[in-house]
């Protein structure tokens, strides 16, 4: 065991990490995972059946190689070192995009709190024709994701351990957040009414049980929640004991996980059946709009209001944070293990980077990009999921795998495991590419003369391209820890 | 490549980064100025005040022109610029010139989505342009020939005013609901445009479509307003109204389960294929109250049951397990004990499960 590579304190900060980095993504994709009862229940299937497999997996390449993706797949095999690379360069690109959502979160929550503190009425669903609370000016962005990029600084330098002490504060901090509003607002007048449009099995009934259509969504919110395949879980496996009990703790994060967004989930509906609550539809900018533009109409004097935006915005901070953290951790970890470089540099460099391009992003007219970006992080991390469950076959030895995970696992992982990594969850991950997100990035609305709002299939294609290249130039420099 | 040349690219690239971000900042800014100085624009100005606005609207367009749909906004106030300039009625033909280009270029090139085309023709009607009346007919004209359809939706409309409050309006509504979607639907790859639904046939049918839903969601709301007077729906619903109607429309839903269910479908129909018609504010009110949910469906709380019940039990069954630690080890089997470790190519060592350290989670 490498004395020097940090440790996870404890089991309960490296769960609670897991369930920060699913409700995290969760609220920078801006989307609940399910909008009616039947996609409920596909969603629960679909943490099943590919969280599940495609999680244990990824731990179990980290735990058991002790390195992040890039490395661990090295000792798997030299050629798909490469693979690692893009999966870090990837999870770059989603730290940037959800650097530039939780700044606009964080400015929301600052906005918030002056209300209440002024007594004044919320600055947004007030007058006609400011909706949501998603425009603000391109200074307080700025400054808020230079807030956001320092504090993942701060935070990541001692790496593991920092990540479980934040995720120990703010997880509870979140769920404890999102009751105190279900509570507040579930006794409002409309509250039941969304619950039951939320449950109610939809507008084609029990009949989309059988939608292609319904199981894609499902699947492409589980994909994208959880951020397969980036090689954020591997990083954290990497920090485990090889003597860890990796499908225990996977069962039980997803579970925990599960519960935690059916939170945020009742939350959003409970909101959305109130009087002045924009519109749910199943597109990015539901988290940010439904429950603010809710409570700016809710009954109450001024003060309460902005007491009740602020606990929201609050909670959406408090989940956000660890996934910034394991975001870019995922990027930090493959450079550090390879490279051998002071940790503290290359962070501070990555954060750097990040702000940058997070800048470029936030300053962007509105939210239309994200529809493009959204997508087509959700295309990369399915090819990434589905190529890693594929290597089982190819390249990675998935005995030895399966051998490690039941010495040291209170399950049993057999055939079963292997058939749902190797062929199904590729399969599905494939399935979610073609009809979810190519779909989504072809009708991606351009956004006027903005250079990252245009983005689209070409766009996001170029960009892949660009990222196998520099990948594969980085994956042939000769590392230290070889 | 050498580590020193990586990181020399590294810098690089964030300096490119770097540059980006000034570059779409001042993009961002400079739109945002000539945006400015176009809403401020007044012709009474002295003329070395009034040029640079003018030189910039001009040069806006002639960049804007022929794609106009990529910034409505910023094309629309440089034209209103260039409009109440003195020089209009010189500019105003090679405007509408460059606009015509811009429509023609696209019809040409097989653009069969006129809505698509809507800024540019929208921007040729403010060049006042005379040639707007042909270019409406050519564009609507790309949505196809769609009078069987419109005649279908007017024919299902009158079904529908002939059945209203009686047995049968549902299939009425549902027929009218098809007819309209079938009406706007794409036809042999050609989608239905704005100016073609301003076309006297279809938009008489749709006129008479729209009268009809309208008409039977007044008819199935009746019960839930009760005796109101004439003037009910044009004042503003206040507290004590919208009380009286949730008390009401509990009762209803509870009574008459189908009535919400038909009252469901015609706002959807309405939504979908009228989206810009407005009930008056307590008609409005009305039909979002007897539209709601006053108990969770049977279905939904089976769902929510099942869910929750699967992920508690998932967590407590994993949570008793982990607890318990590894499965009991056959020491005849293969496992880590046993056999030798795989070959990791690392430093790492493997630990022995019987010397788990205080640092040992798993």
């Amino acid at each position: 065991m490498n004395p020097f590579r940090a440790r996870w304190p404890d089991r309960a900060g490296f769960i609670l990490s897991i369930v920060g980095v699913s409700m995290g993504m969760g609220v920078v994709h801006q989307q609940p995972y399910a909008i009616n009862g039947v996609e409920l229940l596909v969603w629960l299937i679909a943490l099943v059946s590919l969280v599940i497999p495609a999680l244990v997996l990824e731990l179990a390449i980290g735990v058991i190689f002790q390195g992040a993706l890039n490395e661990s797949l090295r000792k798997s095999n030299k050629r798909l070192e490469v693979i690692g690379w893009v999966s870090a360069g990837v999870a770059f690109l989603a730290l940037v995009a959800a650097g530039a959502v939780v700044g606009d979160l964080g400015v929301s929550g600052y906005e918030s709190l002056l209300a209440t503190l002024s007594d004044q009425p919320l600055p947004w669903g007030v007058q006609p024709g400011v909706q949501t609370p998603a425009h603000h000016t391109v200074g307080s962005i700025l400054v808020a994701v230079s807030a956001v990029m320092a504090f993942i600084n701060l935070r990541l330098w001692r790496g593991a351990p920092s990540i479980s002490r934040t995720a120990r504060i703010a997880v509870p901090a979140g769920v404890i957040a999102l009751i105190t509003l279900i509570l507040a607002l579930s006794t409002r007048s409309g509250a039941l009414d969304g619950m039951a449009r939320w449950l109610a099995p939809g507008p084609e009934g029990w009949g989309s049980l059988v939608s292609l259509h319904t199981w894609g969504h499902a699947y492409a919110y589980a994909l994208s929640t959880w951020m397969l395949g980036l090689g954020v879980y591997t990083a954290f496996g990497s920090y485990l004991n090889r003597s860890s009990d990796v499908t225990g703790i996977t069962g039980v994060a997803v579970m925990a996980s599960g519960l935690c967004q059916l939170l945020l989930m009742l939350a959003i509906f409970i909101a959305s059946g109130l009087p002045g609550a924009a519109n749910v539809a199943p597109s990015p900018g539901i988290t940010i709009a439904v429950v603010p533009t809710a409570i700016a109409a809710v009954a109450a004097p001024p003060w309460l209001r902005g007491v009740l935006a602020s606990v929201w915005f609050a909670a959406l901070l408090a989940f956000a944070m660890p996934a910034l953290l394991a975001l870019a951790e995922a990027v930090v970890a493959p450079m550090v293990d390879k490279f051998r470089v002071p940790r503290e540099r290359v962070v501070a460099w990555v954060c750097l980077a990040a702000y940058f391009c997070a800048a470029l992003v936030a300053v962007q007219h509105g939210h239309a990009w994200q529809v493009g970006g959204d997508a087509a992080l959700l295309a990369c991390a399915a090819v990434l999921t589905a190529i890693l469950g594929l290597s089982t076959w190819w390249r990675v030895d998935v005995d030895a795998l399966q051998r490690h995970l039941n010495a040291y696992s209170a399950f049993r992982v057999g055939l079963g495991w292997r058939i749902f990594v190797g062929a199904l969850v590729p399969i599905g991950a494939v399935a979610v590419m073609v009809d979810q997100a190519v779909g989504r990035l072809a009708a991606s609305t351009p956004a006027p003369s903005t250079p990252l709002g245009g983005l689209h299939v070409l766009g996001a294609c170029t960009i892949l391209v660009g990222l196998i290249v520099v990948a594969w130039v980085i994956s042939r420099l000769p590392g230290r820890g070889a | 490549m050498k580590p020193r040349s990586a990181a020399l690219l590294g810098q690089a690239a964030i300096v490119v980064a770097l540059g980006l971000t000034m570059l779409s900042a001042a993009r961002d800014q400079a739109r945002s100025n000539a945006l400015t100085s176009f809403r401020h624009y007044r012709p009474d100005w002295e003329e070395s005040w009034r040029t640079p606005v003018e030189q910039l609207a001009a040069v806006t367009l002639a960049r804007q022109l022929p794609h106009p749909e990529q910034d409505p906004e910023l094309v629309e106030a440089a034209l209103s610029v260039m409009r109440r300039s003195l020089s209009w009625y010189m500019k105003a033909p090679r405007l509408a010139q460059m606009l015509r280009e811009g429509i023609e270029l696209r019809i040409a090139h097989g653009e069969v989505n006129g809505d698509a085309l809507h800024t540019a023709f929208d921007m040729l009607e403010f060049a006042e342009s005379d040639e707007v009346d042909t270019y409406r007919g050519r564009i609507a004209s790309l949505a196809g020939d769609r009078n069987a359809a419109a005649a279908a939706l007017a024919e299902a409309a009158s079904k529908l005013q002939s059945l209203l409050g009686m047995p049968g309006d549902d299939q009425a509504v549902a027929r009218l609901g098809l007819a309209w979607r079938d009406l706007l639907a794409v036809h042999q790859g050609r989608t239905m445009n704005w100016l073609a639904r301003q076309l006297p046939v279809i938009a008489a049918a749709e006129r008479e479509a729209t009268e009809a839903m309208v008409a039977q969601v007044r008819a199935l709301l009746e019960p839930y307003l009760g005796k109101a007077p004439g003037g009910y729906g044009e004042t503003l619903p206040d507290e004590a109204m919208l009380a009286v109607l949730e008390r009401q429309s509990v009762d209803i839903n509870r009574t008459q389960p189908r009535r919400q269910e038909s009252l469901r479908q015609a706002r959807l129909v309405l939504a979908e294929c009228a989206p810009h018609y407005h009930f008056e504010p307590v008609i409005d009110a009305a039909c979002t109250i007897a539209l709601r949910y006053h108990a969770i469906p049977s279905g939904g709380l089976l769902i929510v049951l099942s869910v929750c019940t699967a992920l508690i039990v998932g967590l407590w069954y994993a949570i008793t397990r982990l607890f318990r630690g590894p499965m009991p080890v056959d020491v005849n089997a293969e496992t880590m004990e046993n056999v030798e470790p795989i070959d990791l190519d690392t430093d790492a060592e493997t630990k022995s499960r019987s010397s788990g350290s205080i640092t040992d989670i798993g």
